[in-house]
């Protein structure tokens, strides 16, 4: 099966608060770039998917340099290509992104199998993979945990309340692919790493497709913090933080 | 009467057939060896120079058996035994050289004093302390000890050998009417119960014939079996011991990503030749086992039963991966304290193999226990272990009147704060006493701040090596290029990497625990301490105590500050980890956890605080007498600031 596994490098989601600052733009200081949580998840279904059928994958990243830390990552677990749509890292209009990536998609050839992660850590807007779906018209499959080999085809597992759903395609399809005990993404062999840093990441020219959408503003929210000791007896504490309780859910927490 | 001698073989005619047997000996032996040795040679080769601290340390380990003794019972039992047996084959020795060579030598005082007198008080120390021995063995019944068959037949063996001794000396000086049969007194009181006993001549001579085959194949039979059993520790304990890294094995072997076949160790050929002999050297004493917090708290792993594990894998499957023989679950239970390698008699090296192991797992398998593989992937991503952090490297100095350094300036002293006082909330507290004594000793301070990163010491001992080499690399050119007077730190795991192991990176700094700084310090008077008077015990970092050998410092400190310390149960050298070493502090751990066997310990002595200069002991000690209902947990340098305060207020 030929694969395609979209990776987005993110500023580091646990970066202390205060850290990314964004009065007006985003600051992003010393903070450093790391793989977003669920593309790891996506590499991981990637890899679990080319493995069993004896195939290999390219990982596609978009953005600036910066995205390099994905990539690599990708390489070092195995992908057999890696390649960077170069534009400029920022706001991401998610349509805008999906044309990108199916323009970058036909020029390595296109797939049987194109994975997402389920969202990207920073923007959090979990929409690109369906929009490319709708794009290509392939059927999409969100929020997946579990991928096997089937024949041709693939069998999908999902979580629903209380169980989970299983769906079957044969043909080429888009996944998005979320965290799970299966799809949790293995440590790559230190040799991989290695030679990982040495393979080259294939730079693509970007599609010249219109903004939908442009930033108009991004403001950062005023955190206070308001804290006091509740002291005294287990009674005495009991009876003070439910009156805080009720003070704070008549006020909102204002005073 | 003449000359004082014995005449040899007096009552064995036919003594020449001892040569068939002598003969297999010698085929059994050079087997058995060769079979041990074709397994060293596969081994990779280690450098030996300097010689002089492996030759001093073979004279006290193996010479005076320094650390067998250190448990006096069966420690002076033991350099007995041994002591009894170099003289027992000196006298052997010189009956050959009489016998098979005519040389003279076993007559006149030499032989009275020596051939006798001390051979049969050598016999009669040896059957006292195999004696001992069974005794503990298998009436006190320790649990370290083995119990098997051969557990019983060494030492029951051996026992035979020297009591049928005394007997055949006491029946030829009963028979022959030795006129210098009393300098072998143990024998000569024998003689003088067959004499009681009106034992006929003719009878004592066929017993002493029949028993002198016995004792003499039993003899060779044990020979035979010695590279075959533990007792191959006779030859190999001493090359282990002259083999062993002179500095203690603290530093861990720079590994050569770029070249090596393999990353880590997972084949015999990976291991040194002094990592091979270690299996042929265990006597299997189980001190290191009773020394193990991973042992202690019900984790799977014996430092004993690994070493006999790989024992067993060298021998029988020698061609097969390591993998086979030790298990992950194993490898990674270790906190890497060095406190079996502290007690081990014979200066076995088990943290190098168990990290080597390690390294394989890691980096070629891709194994690494969870908790642990998120702190190694925080150092790689952010720089330092502690997930979901809500610090920045500067946040802990808020308000206090030290900047980091720049570019371009001089650096007298660099406190290196480390990860856990920049991170850990409790260890932000020590950073600040320690900065705010610094600064009342009026020194130039300045931190890296955002130029600081995580030494690499979680991920090396975890065994992702190339993590740590990024991660020392970058540090050392960092520090190469703020060039600091001196160094001092917090964390024992810093003080280890950046004193020691960077050295392998091109590292030469001064580097001191803040400890060793504040005992200097008081004692030159640059920062004076109000009275105390609290009861204070103090918990060993394995980092500082063991692998830095900082033991005097802290206590130094704690005493200044008025502390009256008690010492707990297991102290100094043979203190018990907290459980943190080894990566365990970011694991998630089964129950008993380490932390509370050592919180037990420090709750025992009575004392009001429980003292320690880590960051990561601090954190384990907190939890530990916590559960254990013990009282407050400080670092030496909160302990001082305490009183030191007061006197920087009255100075004004």
């Amino acid at each position: 099966m030929r694969i395609l596994c979209f990776v987005k490098a993110i500023l580091d989601p646990e970066a202390p608060p205060g850290a990314i600052r964004f009065p007006g733009k985003v600051e992003s200081g010393d903070v450093s770039t790391v793989l977003g949580p669920f593309e790891g998840n996506a590499l991981e279904l990637a890899l679990q998917i080319s493995e069993a059928s004896a195939g290999s994958f390219t990982a596609v990243a978009m953005g600036d340099g910066a995205q390099d830390v994905a990539l690599r990552k990708a390489l070092a677990l195995g992908a057999g290509r890696a390649a960077r749509i170069d534009v400029a890292t920022g706001f991401v209009d998610p349509l805008g992104a999906a044309r990108r990536l199916e323009s970058a998609a036909k020029e390595l050839g296109g797939a049987d199998v194109y994975i997402f992660g389920r969202q990207a850590g920073d923007w959090d807007m979990g929409v690109t993979a369906g929009l490319f779906a709708g794009l290509l018209d392939l059927p999409f499959v969100p929020l997946v945990q579990q991928a096997e080999v089937a024949g041709e085809g693939l069998r999908l597992r999902r979580e629903i309340p209380g169980g989970y759903e299983e769906s079957l395609r044969t043909g080429p399809i888009v996944l998005s692919v979320t965290n799970g005990p299966r799809t949790l993404m293995r440590l790559p062999k230190v040799k991989d790493v290695m030679l990982a840093n040495r393979k080259p990441i294939d730079v693509l020219k970007p599609a010249e497709v219109g903004e939908n959408l442009t930033l108009a503003e991004i403001a950062q929210a005023q955190v206070t913090r308001q804290s006091r000791m509740i002291t005294g007896d287990a009674a005495s504490q009991a009876a003070q933080l439910s009156a805080e309780l009720r003070r704070f859910l008549v006020t909102g927490g204002g005073n | 009467m003449g000359i004082p001698h014995r005449v040899v073989y007096w009552n064995v005619p036919d003594h020449a057939w001892m040569y068939l047997p002598f003969a297999i000996l010698c085929i059994v032996f050079a087997y058995g060896v060769w079979r041990r040795w074709r397994v060293w040679a596969t081994g990779r080769r280690m450098p030996l120079r300097p010689w002089g601290p492996r030759l001093r340390r073979l004279l006290s380990h193996a010479g005076l058996q320094s650390r067998v003794v250190r448990r006096p019972l069966q420690g002076y039992a033991h350099l007995a035994l041994a002591v009894a047996f170099v003289l027992l084959f000196i006298g052997t020795v010189v009956v050959a050289l009489k016998a098979d060579f005519g040389l003279p030598v076993m007559q006149g005082a030499f032989y009275l004093w020596f051939e006798s007198a001390t051979l049969d008080a050598a016999g009669l120390a040896g059957i006292i302390a195999l004696a001992i021995f069974l005794v503990r063995r298998y009436a006190l019944r320790p649990s370290a000890l083995g119990r098997e068959l051969p557990d019983f037949l060494v030492p029951f063996t051996l026992l035979i050998i020297l009591i049928t001794g005394f007997l055949l000396q006491s029946l030829r000086i009963y028979a022959t009417h030795d006129p210098w049969g009393a300098y072998s007194f143990v024998s000569y009181g024998l003689s003088a119960l067959y004499a009681a006993w009106h034992l006929s001549t003719p009878l004592a001579l066929i017993i002493h014939r029949s028993l002198w085959w016995f004792h003499l194949l039993l003899a060779f039979s044990f020979l035979g079996a010695i590279p075959y059993s533990k007792l191959f520790h006779l030859f190999m304990a001493p090359v282990a011991i002259l083999l062993s890294d002179p500095d203690g094995a603290t530093k861990l072997e720079k590994l050569d990503l770029e070249h090596s076949e393999r990353l880590g160790a997972n084949m015999l050929t990976d291991f040194t030749v002094k990592d091979l002999i270690d299996l042929d050297a265990c006597t299997e004493c189980g001190r290191c086992e009773e020394a193990c917090p991973a042992f202690a708290s019900g984790k799977p792993l014996s430092p004993k039963r690994l070493i006999l594990d790989l024992r067993e894998h060298a021998h029988e499957r020698p061609l097969e991966p390591l993998t086979a023989a030790i298990e992950d679950e194993t490898l990674f239970a270790c906190t890497t304290c060095r406190a079996c390698m502290e007690a081990c008699p014979v200066d076995i090296e088990h943290v190098p193999k168990i990290v080597g192991m390690r390294r394989f797992r890691v980096m070629e398998e891709g194994e690494m226990p969870t908790g642990l593989a998120e702190a190694v992937q925080g150092i790689e991503e952010r720089g330092h272990p502690f997930r979901g952090a809500q610090a920045s490297r500067t946040t802990w100095m808020e308000g206090l009147p030290i900047r980091e350094w720049q570019p371009g300036e001089t650096c007298e002293t660099l406190l290196w704060v480390g990860c856990a006082g920049a991170f850990d909330p409790r260890a932000q507290k020590v950073a600040r006493a320690l900065t705010q004594l610094l600064l009342a000793m009026g020194e130039d301070l300045k931190v890296l701040g955002r130029r600081e990163s995580c030494t690499g010491d979680p991920a090396r001992r975890a065994g992702q090596e190339y993590l740590y080499q990024m991660q020392a690399e970058e540090n050392v050119k960092t520090l190469k290029d703020v060039a600091p007077r001196r160094i001092v730190t917090m964390c024992p795991h810093c003080l280890h990497q950046l004193r020691d192991e960077y050295r392998d990176f091109g590292a030469d700094f001064e580097v001191v625990h803040h400890s060793e700084y504040l005992q200097a310090a008081l004692v030159t008077g640059r920062i004076r301490a109000a009275a105390g008077g609290r009861r204070i015990t103090y918990h060993d970092p394995c980092y500082l105590g063991r692998y830095e050998g900082v033991f005097a410092a802290p206590r130094e400190v704690l005493k200044a500050a008025g502390g009256d310390v008690v010492e707990m149960a297991h102290h100094g050298p043979d203190s018990f980890c907290c459980g943190a070493g080894g990566g365990w502090a970011f694991r998630e751990e089964g129950v008993p956890r380490v932390n509370r066997l050592r919180a037990k310990e420090a709750v025992a002595t009575g004392a009001e605080v429980v003292a320690t200069g880590c960051p990561f002991c601090l954190s384990m000690m907190t939890d530990g007498v916590k559960a254990e209902g013990g009282g407050e947990v400080e670092d030496i340098a909160e302990i001082l600031w305490t009183q030191v305060a007061p006197e920087v207020t009255a100075q004004g």
